[in-house]
Parts: C-alpha cells; structure tokens; sequence
C-alpha cells in the first residue's frame, strides 16, 4: 500500500515528534496522528523503536551529515566549527526544538536501548572526522603550531557540544557565544 | 501515622533514586508511596507537592553528594579538578545512585520549567564560585583570567555529565584528563 518514498516521508513526519517529545513520553497515539496513519499500520509497519531508529537516521542524514560536510570541507577550518557554534548558540526555540535530537535521546535512554549504541558511535566517529579534517586546514595554513595537538583539540570541540546542548536551556546567546570563545581560543 | 514521624532525609534519599532511575515525570506519587512507605497526606504536609519533594531531593544531593571536599585538597589543581569531576562516575557504595550528576540529569529533564531554571542556575553560579575561589587560593592568575577559567571549568563541567552517558569510564576519564590539561595549561604559563 505504501511504496518506499512514501515511507521516507512518514519517517520525516515521525522526527519532529521525538525531537521535541523525547522517546518515552511519545505515545503511538501522537505519532499515528502526526504522520496521519492508523496506529494499527503504525504497529505492524515499525513499532515504536524501530520508527525511532529510522527517525534517527531520516534526522542524521537531513540535518547533521550536511553540517558535518560543510565543516570538512571548507576553507575556513576551525572557524567553519566556530561558525556553526555560534549557530547553534543563536538557535531560537520557538522555531526548532534546537538541540541535538540524538543526544537528547541518548540522555534519556542511557544504556536501555541497545541498538542505539551503534548509531552514536557512528556519529561521533562522523563528528570527528570532520572536525579533525577542518582543524588540518588549519594547521597548514598556520593556525595550529603543533600537529599532534590536533586530536585533543578534537575532543576539546566534540565534548563543548555536549555541554552546549545542556546550557542553551540556561544561557543566554550572548553568555554562550563567550564561553564558546573561549574554547576557541585554547587552539594555537 | 503522625507526619513527622519519618526521617525527612531517609524519605527524600529515596525520592532522589525513585526520580533519578525513573525521570521526573515518569514517576507517580503513587510509585513515591510506595517506595517511602510514606501516605500521601504526609508527604504533602511535608513537602507541599511533587515538586517541593523535588526542590528539597535536589538541595539534599547538592549538600550531600557533591564531593565539594575534593575541591579542598592540597594538591595541584589539575589533580583536585580530576578527581572533582570524576567523583561523580564513581557513586559511593552506599548509595545505589546511578552515575553522572543528579541535578545534570533534572536539568536536562525539566529544561523547560521554571523551578529548574533557576535551581540549576544557582547551582552552576555556585560551581563557578568554588571554581573561582580554588584559583585564588591556588594559582598566581590575574582576576579576568580567573574569571574566565572558571567558567570554562563550569561549561566544562556540564560537558563532562553529559559525556558519562555515552562514554565508557575509562574513555571519559581520559577525555577529562585531556581537557582539563587544555584549560588549565594557561594556570601553570
């Protein structure tokens, strides 16, 4: 009844839901109304976990490979991170729920699902990568002095990203952009 | 049953692993009765509502469970943050507590509200004040740059509860080790 395209497009309509609601919380109800299916396709097409998984995917392929991409590929290096940064510091919350739905959902469901263990170690290793690529840009335009710093200063962006998605619910923009900053500026 | 005759900490110890375990939101008053072994009418008169059992477990982990003592040690100051930081992977036995940081784990449930918003404000202004008060003590460090360490250690602090979740011990030990080596390169010039 339901060709592949058309499931793409029910998964996109699934990723807001988790996104703002979290995964608990959501109930079959919410998520048959949202993506405008009976809860009875709901169930036997997906359940509730696998939906989630492929909501993930739909969420890391739609909104974060092409930031990871962009961060690699670009000239500025470092400041292409700082750039995006920034970004996320002036999210505004009326319009997107903003923060990280894969660490959102990381953070509820800790060590209970299993299967999420692989997508995150994916996006990290995709995290990395990226930033590692845009930091070498960096070094060879002169940015960094030394080149075997350029790992710990990875771990030093991928972890403020972490702290980032807890505070942007306490901080204001302007006190994240400082202290954003001032991570920036330990990278010589 | 008179509603003072339970211990007010044994009962809020339990509250705090009861919502800890199970989030906020996804435990009921029922759950909390049945895990206190405390009625209804007393636990109300006692707390006020849910949330006053909130407030109180939340003050009751900051006083007790933050090992604020480490932060008192006559060490380097890489050494005191380490194991400041760490204390929190490493729940003492008595208490069942899973690990990380409590009012990190509220925070990021209840982000929305209004009572966490400023219970979880207060605690990171109280954070950056130990922070600061230990590089006074300890480094030569003039007062902005004292400022801006600590709250570098306080941003950093926010990280590393919520990097317990996804890393491994041994990883998120060593991922402390690197940024704290990062942040207070500038104390020792």
């Amino acid at each position: 009844m339901y060709k592949r395209v058309d499931q793409n497009q029910l998964i996109k309509k699934a990723v807001p839901i988790f996104w703002e609601n979290g995964y608990r919380a959501v109930s079959y109800q919410e998520l048959a109304e949202g993506m405008g299916i009976s809860k009875s396709f709901l169930y036997n097409q997906w359940g509730k976990e696998q939906l989630l998984l492929d909501s993930i995917d739909s969420y890391l392929s739609e909104n974060i490979d092409p930031v990871f991409h962009f961060i690699e590929h670009s000239e500025k290096g470092v400041e292409a991170i700082r750039e995006v940064y920034h970004e996320v510091a002036n999210s505004n919350f009326n319009d997107d729920p903003c923060t990280c739905m894969l660490m959102n959902i990381a953070l509820e469901l800790k060590q209970e699902l299993k299967t999420l263990s692989p997508v995150y170690d994916q996006f990290l290793k995709n995290m990395r990568n990226s930033y590692s690529a845009a930091l070498h840009n960096t070094y060879k335009a002169g940015g960094i002095k030394d080149i075997n710093k350029i790992p710990e200063f990875v771990e030093m962006l991928v972890g403020l990203m972490f702290g980032l998605n807890l505070l942007l619910h306490y901080k204001q923009s302007s006190e994240l952009i400082v202290y954003i900053d001032s991570f920036f500026d330990l990278i010589e | 049953m008179r509603p003072k005759e339970f211990s007010r900490n044994s009962v809020l110890e339990k509250c705090l692993t009861l919502f800890w375990e199970e989030g906020y939101n996804g435990t009921g008053i029922q759950e909390i009765v049945d895990r206190t072994n405390v009625n209804r009418y007393s636990l109300y008169e006692e707390f006020g509502n849910k949330e006053g059992i909130l407030i109180a477990s939340l003050e009751l982990y900051k006083k007790r469970h933050v090992s604020w003592e480490l932060l008192a040690q006559p060490l380097s100051i890489e050494h005191v943050l380490f194991e400041f930081y760490t204390s929190f992977f490493n729940p003492s036995k008595d208490n069942n507590h899973p690990i990380g940081c409590y009012i990190s784990s509220m925070a990021m449930e209840l982000r929305e509200t209004n009572v966490m918003q400023a219970f979880f404000n207060a605690y990171l202004d109280l954070l950056k004040d130990r922070f600061e008060q230990l590089l006074k003590e300890t480094s030569t460090l003039n007062t902005s740059w004292i400022k801006t360490v600590s709250q570098q250690l306080t941003t950093f602090y926010c990280t590393s509860m919520g990097m317990y979740v996804i890393f491994p011990q041994e990883e998120a030990e060593r991922y402390i080790q690197n940024n704290l080596n990062l942040i207070t390169k500038c104390i020792n010039g």
